[in-house]
């Protein structure tokens, strides 16, 4: 249950059209909020505060103590958590944006934030080294006690989530545009689980929100907002990562780019970043000495190096380093046929070193 | 006067002797036919008052009562029209039936006269001659379908007043000589298989089915080639044999699909559009008739863009399937016809048929992907045992790939595969590797260590589900039988298992 002063912030911060702005201006006041609710609750003029009558009429409607400590009830049983910008757990860095909400809701525990802490943006229809990528790097920043802040969405989100999710007391935040208890897209439903047991889900919208396509850009400042860096990934020129980072870099956050392929439409916000002067990013390490964070000493995880192959896997291994391939086209440039290939991918793809991909291709395996 | 001609009835594949029996005594002009005839049987009347009267014969004045017996079963079609004409003729005593007295009569009538062709002759000369039935008057144009039936007579007519003439002995009767199966040599009909460039792996795999006689799903974009590789297949099954083509003949002849007299040599392709309902599918209507399934006996049945059928035509499927053949149960008539077919299906990888496809993006949600696929129910999916991925053939396949081996180079493979599966099946009344099951699985279905550690540690790594495991054992089988070898070796399981697609975890899956 809250206590004392933030109970007053969650009358004025879950009445509609109050926010952190408006909320402020009003202490600006020197205005006692516990005061303001008796007057509301008594049904005494507010307009002297400078609130519009309309704007009264909603805080008076709302002014009511049971009707407000029903509704902490519900969402306290329903798991769901309330931090105002007064509660002690509120991120201390959202605090300087622009537009801070004033109130988040949230599943988990906060406190996993702490100082060390990036976002993740990117396309959802990112390309599969991409995301491969991402999720490497962010599995290496958990390994190194880094919080991962991403949106849970497809694509790019999903890898940072599903990477700090897979570090050993990985710690990840998702942050979402709907209501926290709302999982979408639906096919994240384990990876949500996961987040709200290690991590946090939050949210500035009332549970039960629906991903309302304008809610996305307006969630990205806060997950710029609560961290001194964010990281981006595959996403076209003009994309909701886009805006997420203008608004971090004016918000004097650290931008770092991991490069992708050149020319491709799809994939070229991060090079087109790293023109305009983002941090290149290269691998966990560039991002762990740029902030002076200590490197996880827990040995990576990394690919075994292919040992023990035979000469057939040995030349499939190879010809693979190129990029993913069509199994006729691998059959070709080895002059065989496709059925004797089956066995030696097989046995690569059973000691993890190949992948498998849809329309009969083969890649090999990304961390 | 009372006159008695032989005729056949169908139900279903098979047939009973229906007797004619025309009677003519004097009264007020009546015709009246009984014996449960259907409307096609009732219409007769006029067909034979007007074939008669054009021929030059009288119409007998007075009252003429038909009866088709045995009088409780439905009498259908235009068949009867020959037998009653001619039982008219004989009551009338204006024809005699001499050494015609024993022989079955079928025909349909025009209103000239001529003798037109019906529908189910072969399989009504098959169930006669078993009867002990020696002579079958047929229209011309079936006579060399029912030639086909050994220690029958077929007298094939053209014309009601030819028919007579023979009867009274002015002209000769000419039987139509016995005809002999011929296995068509050569190319067949269809796409061969050298006229598809590339797309080695989906060739491979589709030998593997004609030579097993699996069922295949082929997966690939529009444009990939999956409707021509499903086309080629029935040229590289093995060939149909006497029996079998007598069978598939019968099906076809029953549903009036018989396009050429005489015998079906090649083996049916069937592609029935998406829209199809379950009874086109399955067989029905108010007379049971054979459906696509039935159709496809011996041959391949063809779903193009799987996803799209009705579930519960997919779902009736099942039964035919697993059986190899189908009831079809109406109010009236219940039978059972052979569906012993080879399912082909394809579908896109994902609505927008893009996934995989490393030129062109794919634009759809994860989501869309899993309910696309989901409509696919996984007791279909549990009876297909080949899912192979098709891509679109590159430009370089098309224009410089060297020639490919034509479809007899392959059915010689498949040929060679079937016949050591006969010899190892001889006696269990199994023919292939799909069919095993229970026991025979067991006995034929066993692999070595090596094999088995392969299977097990591919089924922990790729996230294979239990149903595949069974499924993978018998196409190793084929793959094994196509090589020639006598147990399933370690290669055999590792290819097997690249076509089992649906069951992978890469599948429409997410990040």
């Amino acid at each position: 249950m809250l206590g004392g002063y933030e109970f007053y912030w969650y009358w004025l911060a879950s009445t509609p059209r109050f926010g952190a702005k408006r909320i402020l201006a009003l202490a600006g006041q020197e205005l006692d909020f516990a005061e303001l609710f008796e007057r509301a609750a008594r049904g005494r003029s507010l307009e002297v505060f400078g609130l519009s009558p309309n704007m009264a009429k909603s805080l008076k409607d709302r002014a009511n103590r049971e009707l407000l400590e029903q509704e902490l009830e519900e969402l306290e049983r329903a798991g769901i958590g309330i931090c105002t910008m007064i509660s002690p757990g509120y991120p201390k860095l959202l605090k300087e944006i622009a537009a801070p909400p004033a109130m988040l809701y949230y599943r988990g525990n906060l406190d996993v934030l702490g100082e060390q802490a990036l976002a993740v943006v990117g396309s959802r229809e990112a390309s599969r080294k991409g995301a491969a990528n991402i999720r490497q790097i962010s599995r290496e920043l958990a390994e190194a006690g880094v919080c991962i802040v991403s949106g849970m969405a497809r694509g790019i989100d999903s890898a940072a989530h599903r990477g700090a999710l897979e570090a050993e007391g990985g710690r990840t935040i998702a942050v979402l545009g709907s209501g926290v208890d709302v999982v979408y897209p639906r096919e994240n439903e384990d990876i949500y689980e996961q987040i709200c047991q290690r991590g946090a889900v939050i949210s500035e919208y009332k549970p039960g929100m629906t991903p309302l396509p304008g809610n996305f850009p307006v969630r990205n400042r806060i997950m710029s907002g609560m961290v001194p860096g964010v990281l981006v990934g595959d996403g076209r020129a003009k994309s909701g990562a886009q805006i997420t980072v203008r608004l971090a870099a004016e918000e004097g956050r650290d931008i770092f780019a991991l490069p992708t392929e050149a020319m491709n439409p799809l994939y070229e916000l991060p090079n087109l970043l790293i023109a305009d002067g983002a941090y290149v990013c290269l691998g966990s390490n560039d991002i762990l000495n740029f902030y002076g964070w200590e490197a996880s000493k827990a040995p990576k995880g990394q690919i075994s190096a292919p040992v023990g192959l035979d000469f057939l896997e040995g030349e499939l291994y190879n010809l693979l380093l190129k990029g993913e391939m069509e199994i006729e086209q691998i059959a070709d440039s080895l002059g065989k046929r496709p059925q004797e290939l089956s066995l030696a991918l097989m046995k690569l793809e059973l000691k993890g070193l190949v992948v498998r991909l849809a329309g009969n291709r083969y890649a090999i395996a990304q961390g | 006067m009372l006159a008695t001609v032989k005729s056949y009835g169908l139900a279903g594949l098979a047939g009973y002797p229906v007797m004619v029996e025309v009677d003519s005594s004097p009264g007020l002009p009546h015709w009246e036919v009984v014996g449960l005839p259907d409307a096609a049987v009732k219409e007769s009347r006029e067909r034979v008052r007007a074939a008669l009267k054009n021929s030059g014969f009288a119409y007998p004045q007075g009252r003429l009562v038909v009866n088709l017996a045995p009088a409780d079963l439905r009498k259908e079609g235009p068949i009867y029209d020959l037998a009653i004409a001619v039982g008219t003729l004989a009551a009338s005593g204006q024809a005699e039936l001499r050494e015609f007295s024993e022989a079955t009569f079928i025909g349909e009538l025009s209103l000239d006269g001529q003798i037109r062709p019906v529908n189910g002759i072969l399989p009504m000369a098959i169930d006669a001659r078993q009867r002990g039935v020696k002579t079958m008057v047929v229209p011309q144009e079936n006579a060399a379908e029912a030639a086909y039936v050994e220690g029958l007579r077929v007298l094939g007519v053209g014309t009601l007043t030819e028919l007579t003439e023979i009867l009274e002995g002015t002209v000769r009767a000419k039987f139509a000589l016995p005809a002999k199966f011929g296995k068509k040599q050569g190319k067949r009909e269809g796409v061969d298989f050298c006229e598809i460039k590339g797309q080695q792996n989906a060739k491979r795999a589709m030998e593997i089915a004609a030579a097993g006689g699996h069922n295949v799903l082929l997966i690939g974009p529009p444009g990939s080639g999956k409707t021509m590789l499903a086309r080629a297949l029935p040229t590289i099954l093995p060939d149909l044999t006497f029996e079998e083509a007598l069978e598939v003949t019968k099906i076809h002849s029953v549903a009036g699909q018989l396009r050429e007299s005489g015998i079906l040599c090649e083996r049916p392709y069937r592609s029935p559009h998406h829209s199809a309902s379950t009874a086109a599918l399955t067989g029905g209507g108010m007379r049971a008739r054979p459906g696509e399934v039935s159709l496809a006996h011996g041959g391949v049945l063809f779903l193009d863009e799987l996803p799209e059928f009705r579930r519960e035509a997919l779902e009736a499927l099942r039964q035919p399937i697993e059986d190899g053949f189908v009831s079809v149960a109406r109010v009236n008539a219940k039978v059972e016809y052979p569906a012993r077919f080879m399912l082909v299906a394809s579908m896109n990888p994902c609505p927008c048929g893009n996934y995989g496809d490393p030129e062109r993006p794919c634009t759809c949600t994860p989501y869309q992907i899993s309910r696309y696929l989901a409509r696919i129910s996984g007791p279909l999916l549990d009876r297909i045992d080949l899912h192979v991925e098709v891509a679109r053939p590159k430009y370089e396949e098309l224009h410089t790939a060297p020639a490919p081996e034509d479809s007899q180079a392959v059915r010689r493979r498949v040929n060679a595969a079937r016949a050591l599966q006969k010899e190892r099946l001889a006696g269990s009344g199994i023919f292939s590797n799909s069919q095993l099951f229970g026991e025979a699985f067991e006995r034929h279905c066993a692999i070595g260590k090596q094999a088995s550690e392969l299977l097990k540690a591919a089924f922990t790594a790729l996230n294979m589900s239990a149903r595949s495991y069974k499924r993978i054992l018998m196409v190793a089988r084929t793959i094994a039988d196509l090589a020639e070898e006598q147990s399933i070796r370690e290669e055999h399981i590792a290819e097997a298992i690249q076509y089992r697609t649906m069951d992978r975890k890469y599948w429409g899956g997410g990040a």
